[in-house]
Formats: structure tokens, C-alpha cells, sequence
């Protein structure tokens, strides 16, 4: 399957590159709307051809005419916020003109069924930057989007951490890198997202149902991250960071290397991290919750005369301590709490290793657009338990993935989406593990989907539907049950409005999804020791259905912005775990149970200050809200705690040796959470604070440093929805960083001058 | 420019080198007795540890399963 997948990709390649064209260099002038002074500086990105150019000292700017018209241009400047300009007639050069704006709240998207502003799009799409969310440093990337309101993480220590969006996680949640679906055995509560943060450049996360563009199991959210943007035409761009923690004594370094000419755009980049296990705030450790990743991530995308190609490869690896693992039935917590910091490598352990491939086709012509997306995962996650030379889980999982998206503009105003997606799944156990969690099976998906997008003055509207199957095929007789053959079919759909009048943002939406039941929840029968448990499956259950209304208002003024995003999400035949009450080896057993009717329902509340009399300060805060209504019982476990968090940020500009940017200061506060299912115990209140200080040292080149606190407050806490909670393992301790950054950039020989 | 990004390769293939991990590793073994005694089968290494682990430990008592330790 990989073979002919490469093949394949060989063969578009020759073909591409045989049709590079040439076309003419247009020049533009970036401009301040009230005073006409040039802006220098800004970072001016061509949506289609995806070439960046920075803005000269005279606001001048140029890049070779993209081989579509109209084309858009993103604009991005300090004090100017994020711009979308529409280009819809040919001309060697053009001004634009930008009015300085305090706060910038709107975003450009490309999660939803095409490319826009997000103040175009019915439905709310948070979009962040990940240098933004890493204002203070996080240990992973759980850990940067749970500062998004609404996301929260999961995790088990520090090296494992899963998203969690309106309360759903695991299967309920699919992840993206640049459109490839990541699959790595997310049904686990101990199996990570197996995506670093190196390269990447932005997060949007679709809250809700989203199965009208991914299709099954995008029942409670999407996770979509975009990689950082290449260097600008005609430059070449180093970047080098290293990172130390005191709570961990770890830390990392990455390097990115990005290389960018008029049609030929490349990176390539690593990373390593290793952390030893993680101190608590009674001065302790959480014994065994040690890790170490590696990462390799690459890009080469290259444009025709009508046409953009780019191929990625991304290689993670992790080895993961698991801690809290005994298999006695009368249970000490406190042996799990050590006076000693260990970093060598002990078991349990879990090892976790994905590769990425995908390439990715965009064509233009006069109307329409066509989107071809050829991609692959390879997830290899072996647990060690016992025994260091056999494996208690040993599992395979190779997924293939296809996407066909034809974007037709039908006028200025009407524009029509059509596709068709698809996945192949092969999930293969190896020869010698102690257990068979899950049995070899095949899982093939297809769906077709069609939506319309209409403007009209300040609205726009947007509805689609969308008819998905998905076949499950099992081998081999599986702890006593014969293979079995699945199939799973689900219309869904989704429509909804936004009215922009600048001050004043409404929109609204109606979205639905499925998820058909996963092999483990079908057919699991075995020790699945990184959760700690022993897990029965039922092959009886129904696929899960969701409905949910999603409403946002904005009140955009100059210097104040206000959000609040309230939904309701009923979902049908809810797939839960229950704890049996018996144990089999010491661990308890847990069998999977269906919920005829879940309500649940929540919002996000949001506020960001940017006051007249310091335009240096900023202040956000957000509230998030999420509850569980069942119609027969209470079997919803791991509620996120209600949270508020608030960050304030000052920006400064003192000093020229050692240049003082910024601070900035977190604190966030989450609530007590008592709405919890049988046997689940509730969580206590906690308060964290972190704050970070940014700076430049310039010498003969710059070098940027940020010094950090995480839980100044050394508060001891057991976050709700921590996989560590049933052990009372507190989440760590106070935490010391540094990071220093460098960035070398320099021009390439122009020859477009 | 092209020094340093070659340094950078270079040092990121020695890593990965360095790094990689060895499969002759040696550890401590243990079975635990019919009584619940620990019984030391002191270090084995390679493939000993491989066959020790999958067929256990045999003596005229039985057989025992196998730990080893890292």
C-alpha cells in the first residue's frame, strides 16, 4: 500500500514540475489609511501560490503574478491586524491602505470547507498562533492549546496528553496536520496526540460536530494545526532554540531551516526533548513519569503555471514512562510519590512512533478550484509492561487517505463546495505481545459532500450535507468471537449564518455528527495497562449520533472586544466505560455501555481590553462552562472543571543591548467539579499562576530569551480530567524555564530584479 | 550561511547516532517461588534474556515466569 502510494506520488511529481512557468512580478505599497506613512515590515502572504513577502523600508513589496484571478492577499502588521484583500484585476502595482486596529480578533481559516475570514464564516472556528498560546512555555502540545477557551487536556504526566474540546476526547476528536487525518490509537486514554510542536504555526480548533467536511468521528470536535509559513521569496531562514525546566531537569533543542525561491519552497527541521520525572509540590516525584521525543519534519512544495504542490514527511517518536502501574489489588498511592528524580529509561514504558506522509495538490482555473489530497500515517505503539523483551501491547496501524474538494465561485457572491473523502485503515497486532487488546481488522471509510456558500451584503450563509459509510472487517477468531463484517452509514449536515457589521458579529449554526463504534469499544477483551484496566468490548453497539446549535456574538469596539459562544449538543447512544466492580489480576474491569440521550451544554465566554490611555497593555480573560444532562443516569465521567483564565500582557521597548519585550502574567482558576459518574470522584477547586519575560540580547547577531515561572504558587493540584487522578498523583509542581532563541535570515540572489 | 546549516546537520546525525539504541543490553532477572521468595537469576544478557522471559524458568519445583529489570 505504501509502495503504490509513493508511486503514485513519483509519477504527480514528474508530471508538476514538467508545466513550471514563468509569469510577470507585480509590486505593491503597504500604506497607514490616515497618515500615508509606508508600513515596514508587514508579512504579506499569497493564499494561493502560499509565497510570503515582507514589506520593505519604503513599504514596498513584491511576488510573481499568481497564475489565478482573482487571488487573495493576507496582510499581516503590527497595530494593523490581519487583513484579507481580494485582487480581482490584472495591474503591475497597487496600494493598499490599512487603518491601524488595537485589537485583532479576526483570523484567517482554513479548516472549513475553504479558505477565509473568519468573520466571513458561519461557523466559529477558533484560530490561534501557536507562538501566541507559547507566550508562556508548555511541556507539550496538549498543554499550548488547553489555553484556547473551550479546549482543555487529558493527560498522563507530562509526555502523554490528549485534547479535550467541549468535554469530548479520543475517538470523539480528530486531529489534522495541514488536512492529513492523524490516526495514532487515539481511543486510548494513555496514547498521546503524537504531534510536536516544531514547524508548526497555527492551531484552529472547530468546536462540536463537524462531519460535514471530516467526516465519521468528528462527533465532538476537530483539531486543524498549519505549519509555520516558509521563508519569504528569495530568502533563506535559520531558526535554533534550546529550552531548560527545572521541575523535569529537562528540557530540548530544535532547529528549522526554511528556504524559499519564486517556485520552489522547502524546510526541514528536528527536534529532541528529554524530561526526567516530574517534581510535585511536596518536593517529590511522580515516580516513573520520565519521556523523551524525537522529531523530523519536513516540506517541499513547488508551484506550475496554475498550480501548487507540496509534499510533507513528519517522523515523531516518543518513549514514555507510565506511572502509577502495579498489578496489587491493595493499592499505596504514596509509593508512587519518590524522593528520587530518575531518567533512565524503567517499565512500564510505552513506546509511540508515527510517520507522516502526504501530498497535497491545489489546481486553479477562471471558477473553480480543485483540492487533491493523497496522504499516510504509520502509528507503532508498543507497551512494555512486565517483561523487557516482550511487549504487552504491540500494535500497528497503517492508514491511507484520500480528498477531493472542487470549489466552484459562481460569481462574486455564490460559491459551491463538492467532495469525496476516504480512509483505509489496517490495524495489525505483532507476533509476540502478552495481549491482544484489539484484533487485526481493516476499516475502510467513504463519504461524499456537497455545500453552498452565499453573500449577501452583510451576510453570509452557508449549508451543506454529507453521506458517509464505514466498513469494519475483522480476521481471526478474537477471544472466542468469530470475524465479524460492520457497516455503518450516516447522512449529516450542517447550515448556518453570520451577520457582520463590523461593531457587531452574530452567528449562528446547526451542525451534526456520527461516530461509529471503535474496534476496541466493539471487541476490546484484555489488560490495557496504561489505563490501568482490564476492558471488555460490545460488539452490539450502535454508532453515536450528534446534534448541536452553536451561537457566537461580538461586540467589536476599539478598544474592547466581548465574545460569548453558548451551544447545545444532544447526542444519541452515547459510548461510555464502566467500572464492573470486579477485578481480574489486580486490575478493576471496565465493559463499554451505550447511553440512549445525552444533553450537553455549555459556553465560552470571552473579553479582550486593549485600553486607550497604554496601548502596551492588554488584558484577556475567558470563562468555559460545560454540563452533562443524561436522560437515565449520571455515566458521563471526566466533565472538564469549569475554568476562568486571564492573561495580561505589557509589551515594552527599554534597552538596546538587552532589549526588554515583554511580561506577561496567567493565572487561572478552575472550579470544583462535582457532576461525575459512578464511581468517578469529584475534583477540588485550584488556582495556578505563571508568568514569563521576554527580552532580545543583541550582540553581533540577536538573541531572543524568555524566562518563565510555571505554578508560581507551587500550588498542589489534581486536575479533574488528569489520567494520573485515580493513583491522587497532583500535577507538578513549581517550574523554572529558559529558552533562548536564534534566527538567522538572509536573501537569496533576486532574480526577479 | 551553508556552514552552519551543515554544523547543524551534522550534529543532528551524530545525535540520532549516539542515541541509537543497544540491542545486547544486559539486566537483572528474577522468578518468584512457589512461597513468594524472590529468587535472583543474576544478569543475562541478549537473547538469554528473550528466552528467559518467554519460556520461563524450569526447575524441579516447576516452571516460573521471568521478570528482568532494567
Amino acid at each position: 500500500m505504501l509502495y503504490t502510494g509513493l508511486k503514485a506520488s513519483v509519477i504527480l511529481f514528474c508530471l508538476f514540475t514538467s508545466f513550471l512557468g514563468n509569469s510577470q512580478i507585480i509590486k505593491g505599497q503597504l500604506l497607514n489609511k490616515t497618515t500615508s506613512q509606508c508600513i515596514v515590515g508587514a508579512r504579506i502572504y499569497i493564499v494561493e501560490t502560499e509565497q510570503l513577502c515582507v514589506s520593505d523600508s519604503t513599504g514596498y513589496f513584491s511576488f510573481r503574478q499568481p497564475p489565478v484571478m482573482p487571488f487573495r492577499i493576507k496582510i499581516q502588521a503590527i497595530d494593523y491586524g490581519s487583513q484579507l484583500i481580494t485582487i480581482d484585476s490584472v495591474r503591475s502595482s497597487f496600494k493598499i491602505e490599512l487603518e491601524e486596529k488595537h485589537i485583532d480578533m479576526q483570523e484567517f481559516t482554513v479548516s472549513g470547507s475553504t479558505a477565509q475570514m473568519q468573520n466571513k464564516n458561519p461557523f466559529h472556528i477558533e484560530t490561534r498562533k501557536i507562538s501566541e498560546l507559547t507566550s508562556v512555555a508548555a511541556m507539550n502540545m496538549g498543554e499550548i492549546i488547553s489555553n484556547i477557551p473551550g479546549v482543555y487536556q487529558s493527560n498522563l504526566g507530562n509526555g502523554i496528553s490528549k485534547p479535550v474540546i467541549r468535554g469530548q476526547q479520543g475517538m470523539r476528536v480528530v486531529t489534522l496536520i495541514n488536512g492529513l487525518r492523524i490516526e495514532g490509537q487515539q481511543w486510548g486514554g494513555d496514547h498521546g496526540m503524537g504531534i510536536s510542536e516544531l514547524g508548526i504555526g497555527s492551531v484552529e480548533v472547530i468546536k462540536g460536530p463537524a462531519s460535514l467536511l471530516y467526516g465519521a468521528d468528528a462527533l465532538g470536535g476537530v483539531i486543524y494545526f498549519t505549519d509555520e509559513n516558509y521563508a519569504a521569496t528569495n530568502t533563506q531562514e535559520l531558526q535554533a532554540c534550546l529550552i531548560g525546566n527545572s521541575n523535569t531537569m529537562g528540557g530540548g533543542g530544535k532547529f528549522l531551516f526554511k528556504q524559499s525561491k519564486q517556485n520552489l519552497k522547502w524546510m526541514i527541521g528536528s527536534s529532541y526533548t528529554n524530561h526526567a520525572d516530574f517534581q510535585l509540590a511536596s518536593k517529590q516525584f511522580a515516580k516513573n513519569s520520565r519521556f523523551n521525543e524525537w522529531v523530523i519534519k519536513s516540506a517541499l512544495s513547488w508551484n506550475s503555471k496554475n498550480s501548487i504542490h507540496t509534499f510533507r514527511y513528519s517522523y515523531v517518536q516518543s518513549t514514555t514512562g507510565i506511572p502509577g502501574h502495579t498489578h496489587d489489588t491493595l493499592v499505596n498511592f504514596q509509593d508512587f510519590q519518590v524522593d528520587d528524580q530518575k531518567r533512565k529509561y524503567e517499565l512500564p514504558a510505552q513506546f509511540f512512533s508515527n510517520h507522516y506522509f502526504s501530498f497535497d495538490n491545489k489546481w486553479y482555473y477562471k471558477k473553480n478550484t480543485l483540492h487533491f489530497l493523497l496522504g499516510s500515517t504509520w502509528n507503532k505503539l508498543i507497551e512494555y509492561d512486565e517483561k523487557v523483551t516482550i511487549p504487552s501491547i504491540n500494535m500497528s496501524l497503517f492508514n491511507s487517505l484520500y480528498s477531493l474538494k472542487w470549489i466552484r465561485n459562481q460569481g462574486k457572491k455564490l460559491k459551491l463546495i463538492a467532495g469525496i473523502q476516504g480512509m483505509l485503515q489496517n490495524n495489525r497486532n505483532g507476533l509476540n505481545p502478552s495481549d491482544t487488546l484489539v484484533p487485526n481488522a481493516n476499516t475502510l471509510d467513504n463519504g461524499v459532500y456537497g455545500t453552498i456558500q452565499y453573500e449577501w451584503r452583510k451576510w453570509n450563509f452557508q449549508a451543506g450535507i454529507r453521506f458517509d459509510n464505514r466498513r469494519i472487517e475483522t480476521f481471526d477468531v478474537f477471544h472466542s468471537i468469530n470475524p465479524v463484517v460492520k457497516s455503518f452509514n450516516s447522512p449529516n449536515g450542517s447550515i448556518g449564518s453570520i451577520y457582520n457589521s463590523g461593531k457587531f458579529t452574530f452567528r449562528t449554526n446547526l451542525s451534526s455528527g456520527f461516530r461509529s463504534p471503535h474496534l476496541s469499544e466493539l471487541l476490546a477483551n484484555g489488560f490495557h495497562h496504561g489505563a490501568l484496566r482490564y476492558e471488555i468490548g460490545d460488539i452490539n453497539l450502535k454508532p453515536e449520533k450528534a446534534t448541536q446549535i452553536d451561537v457566537t456574538a461580538e461586540i467589536n469596539q476599539e478598544h474592547l472586544v466581548w465574545i460569548i459562544n453558548p451551544f447545545i449538543n444532544f447526542m444519541k447512544d452515547y459510548i461510555y466505560i464502566l467500572p464492573s466492580g470486579a477485578y481480574q489480576d489486580g486490575m478493576p474491569v471496565f465493559t463499554y455501555e451505550q447511553l440512549n440521550q445525552v444533553l450537553f451544554y455549555g459556553s465560552d465566554i470571552g473579553m479582550h481590553y486593549h485600553p486607550h490611555f497604554d496601548h502596551r497593555l492588554h488584558i484577556e480573560s475567558s470563562v468555559s462552562l460545560i454540563y452533562a444532562q443524561s436522560a437515565t443516569d449520571s455515566s458521563v465521567s471526566l466533565l472538564p472543571q469549569p475554568r476562568i483564565q486571564n492573561t495580561l500582557k505589557y509589551t515594552f521597548d527599554i534597552g538596546k543591548k538587552f532589549k526588554l519585550k515583554d511580561l506577561t502574567i496567567q493565572y487561572a482558576w478552575m472550579a470544583k467539579q462535582n457532576q461525575v459518574a459512578f464511581n468517578e470522584l469529584p475534583s477540588d477547586s485550584y488556582h495556578l499562576l505563571h508568568a514569563a519575560l521576554s527580552f532580545d540580547i543583541r550582540l553581533k547577531s540577536i538573541f531572543s530569551c524568555n524566562i518563565g515561572c510555571k505554578n508560581i504558587l507551587n500550588t498542589n493540584y489534581i486536575d479533574h480530567l488528569s489520567r494520573l487522578k485515580n493513583i491522587q498523583m497532583p500535577n507538578p509542581g513549581r517550574n523554572f524555564y529558559i529558552s533562548l532563541s536564534y534566527k538567522l535570515s538572509n536573501n537569496l540572489k533576486n532574480k526577479t530584479k | 550561511m551553508k556552514k552552519v546549516v551543515f554544523s547543524v546537520a551534522f550534529i543532528a546525525t551524530s545525535l540520532i547516532l549516539v542515541t541509537s539504541c543497544n540491542k545486547n543490553k544486559c539486566h537483572e532477572c528474577h522468578y518468584d517461588d512457589a512461597s513468594g521468595n524472590e529468587i535472583p537469576l543474576g544478569e543475562k544478557c541478549g537473547d538469554e534474556v528473550e528466552t528467559l522471559e518467554a519460556n520461563g524458568y524450569t526447575d524441579t519445583t516447576g516452571n516460573y515466569v521471568v521478570h528482568c529489570h532494567e
